[in-house]
């Protein structure tokens, strides 16, 4: 059986009359990948804060390896690696004493702490940036450097709040690479996205967080099955007239026909050939028919039906 | 001691403004002690004059004897040829050939009754020529009062050649022998480049430090937040304490040897000065501003310190209204310790004791203030 790394129970944080998290309880399992997803504002950061007792809470339980967590539980804190949202380093130190620097706050044999230093700049692959002071680095090499000052000591539990922020695509995919190698060399991870791609490339585990409350959790496939919706059909037609777009949506699985811009939009709960039986009709009625899509359901679209609103901003 | 290592590498980054304070100071201050002795007294100037009578007259005479009282007569040849090389060798700073006919002239009111050789410009000739113009102004206005050549020749050397008592004042006292003026002046404008040093060093180093993210990401690390607290304080005193040792050692070298009686409570004033530089640096750093920002600040509190606390104009110069003003600051009870010190004010031990009580409270008021931002900011020390 798994031992449980992580164990939160009833959390409750409340800033004067904002209630920041709302009897918020998780359960994160050894070697599990854990993706905490939500909008900006939905609790996130405060709930990683107050696991690493940076912030006092007003109620609730928090035991990370088993122990109760509390800002001098320093033998806990000694296995907890943070990579925060915003990137913490030194402008004045290179990325060598910078990550010696952070890796010495938990490792003080100078022989163990200077070979640990050294696999950690390989693993985010700064070897060639040693001796850079931070100012020099590109925001994606910065965000590396955030990632090695983390998890240079090798921790057990890794926290990753946010980090592919601001990241251009190649280095994001370097920074979710080494999340899944940590992952695989026995660490187990809690991540924070907004971003559901990254959250449903990398976590084994979700839990979907609103207004400070989990609203869903469980496996990516677990939280697509707690939803109506199977399949999202989407075809450029012109001049679909109401009376064939009524016959759409009288289809067998079909619970939503929306034609709008000249495109159908088609959502269906269950069943096989949905697609087959929607482009039926609208050949029947020799419509030309432009490009269609048929997509699965995302987590946004979990968030979407949970929460009656999108997980991202447009911005986003 | 991972924290008080990496305050000496972020201090390897920011040295160089409070080394440019450190460096000119020093340089200035050096400069000063070698010129101390040039300041301290009134003294009439005494040049090397040459002069050649060639009237002969007991007025010519009188005028020689009168030169001879207040400068040093030189014996030269007559030869003319000569005298601008005697000019140029400096063996003598001004030759004086009185003019034959000169009796008469003088009593005739005509010009010509000198002949002057001296270097164009300098400060010598300017002053001979001011003599010879008040002997010759003097010595008429006595013949035009009904007195006869003779006698108001030896009237006007009489008048001209009395000496003025002169009392040499300076707003610092000439105080005790072991505390001299250099050495006050030394310790008088120390607070500004302690501000200025503190701050630009110790101040953004702690700044950066203290820095919201890194430090939360220490606050999660396995090092107590004590123990970080502990190694960045020792770092800190480390750095006040070498910074203050090398303006007391610097000091003693540019005098010229160990300090002594007085003096050495002008060291204790320094040190606890130094203190308060210090605590005004950790206050400024704790509240998590930009460097440029604390190069700001660094000028208006060391500037404004200096002007109103009597460090770069004497408090004795300042209205009652700005000492009113400045008795709110510790430059104030610095300056006023020195002053004793140096005898601009009566020294008296209560009086030294209560200046140097008083930066203490400063400095304490100032680290509770640091404690207590601190400690708000530490309320929300989330990244």
């Amino acid at each position: 059986m798994e031992n449980t790394v992580v164990k939160i129970d009833g959390l409750v944080k409340r800033y004067k009359d904002l209630t920041a998290l709302d009897h918020l309880s998780l359960e994160i399992k050894e070697g599990e990948v854990f993706g905490l997803l939500g909008p900006n504002g939905s609790g996130k950061t405060t709930t990683i804060n107050c696991l690493l007792s940076l912030l006092s809470f007003d109620k609730g339980e928090i035991e990370i390896f088993g122990k109760k967590m509390s800002p001098t539980a320093y033998d806990i804190k000694r296995d907890i690696g943070i990579i925060m949202q915003n990137v913490a380093v030194f402008e004045e130190l290179t990325v060598y004493d910078n990550i010696d620097y952070f890796c010495g706050l938990y490792i003080t044999d100078k022989e163990k702490r200077k070979q640990y230093v050294e696999e950690a700049i390989a693993f985010v692959g700064l070897e060639d940036f040693k001796k850079f002071y931070p100012k020099k680095l590109s925001g994606g090499l910065l965000r590396r450097l955030n990632i090695a000052c983390g998890v240079a000591h090798k921790p057990k539990l890794i926290i990753l709040d946010e980090p592919t922020v601001a990241v251009d695509p190649q280095s994001r995919n370097k920074i979710l690479e080494g999340i899944e190698q940590l992952n695989q060399g026995g660490a187990t991870v809690i991540y924070t996205s907004h971003y559901m791609e990254e959250v449903e490339q990398i976590c084994t585990r979700i839990a979907i967080m609103d207004k400070g409350k989990k609203v869903a959790e469980g496996t990516k496939e677990e939280l697509k099955k707690m939803i109506k919706n199977t399949e999202t059909i989407k075809i450029e037609v012109r001049e679909l007239t109401e009376e064939i777009r009524k016959k759409v949506s009288e289809l067998p699985h079909v619970y939503l026909a929306e034609y709008k811009d000249s495109q159908l939009t088609v959502a269906c709960s269950g069943g096989k050939h949905n697609l087959i039986r929607v482009l039926g009709v609208l050949q029947e009625n020799e419509l030309h028919i432009g490009r269609v899509y048929s997509e699965l359901p995302t987590l946004n679209d979990v968030f979407l039906e949970i929460t009656g609103k999108a997980l991202r901003d447009k911005e986003d | 001691m991972q924290v008080f290592d990496l305050f000496f590498k972020v201090l390897k980054k920011k040295y160089v403004a409070a080394l440019v304070f450190i460096v000119v100071f020093l340089v200035i201050s050096y400069g000063l002690s070698n010129s101390e002795d040039h300041t301290t007294e009134f003294k009439e100037s005494v040049l090397d004059v040459a002069v050649m009578d060639e009237d002969g007259t007991e007025q010519s005479k009188a005028l020689t004897e009168f030169i001879g009282k207040k400068h040093r007569i030189k014996n030269v040849d007559s030869d003319r040829e000569n005298m601008t090389e005697l000019l140029y060798w400096e063996e003598v700073d001004y030759i004086l050939v009185i003019k034959k006919g000169f009796a008469g002239n003088l009593a005739g009111g005509s010009d010509e009754l000198f002949e002057e050789y001296r270097v164009h410009d300098s400060f010598s000739s300017v002053y001979m020529s001011n003599i010879l113009n008040e002997y010759v102004k003097t010595a008429r206005a006595y013949i035009a009062s009904g007195a006869d050549a003779e006698a108001a020749s030896r009237m006007t050397s009489e008048t001209l050649g009395r000496d003025t008592e002169v009392t040499y004042w300076s707003d610092m006292g000439q105080g005790p022998e072991e505390y001299s003026r250099w050495f006050a002046h030394y310790f008088q404008y120390m607070p500004y480049i302690l501000i200025s040093v503190m701050l630009s060093a110790l101040g953004t180093v702690l700044g950066s430090l203290n820095k919201r993210n890194v430090r939360a990401r220490t606050d999660c690390s396995s090092l107590s937040p004590r123990k970080a607290t502990v190694q960045l304080f020792a770092a800190s005193a480390v750095f006040v304490i070498v910074i203050w040792l090398i303006f007391i050692i610097a000091g003693a070298l540019m005098k010229g040897g160990m300090y002594e009686g007085k003096a050495w409570l002008a060291v204790l004033n320094s040190f606890v000065f130094t203190i308060v530089a210090a605590a005004i640096a950790m206050l400024v750093s704790s509240f998590d501003l930009d460097d440029n920002v604390v190069s700001l600040i660094t000028q208006i509190v060391g500037l404004g310190m200096s002007f109103l606390c009597g460090i770069f104009v004497p408090l004795s110069m300042l209205s009652e209204g700005v000492i009113s003003v400045a008795r709110f600051l510790p430059g104030y009870w610095y300056i006023r310790a020195n002053d004793m010190l140096c005898g601009t004010t009566a020294f008296s031990a209560g009086e030294f004791a209560v200046c140097i009580a008083i930066q203490f409270g400063f400095a304490a008021v100032l680290l509770i203030a640091t404690m207590a931002v601190r400690r708000s900011k530490a309320k929300d020390a989330v990244y």
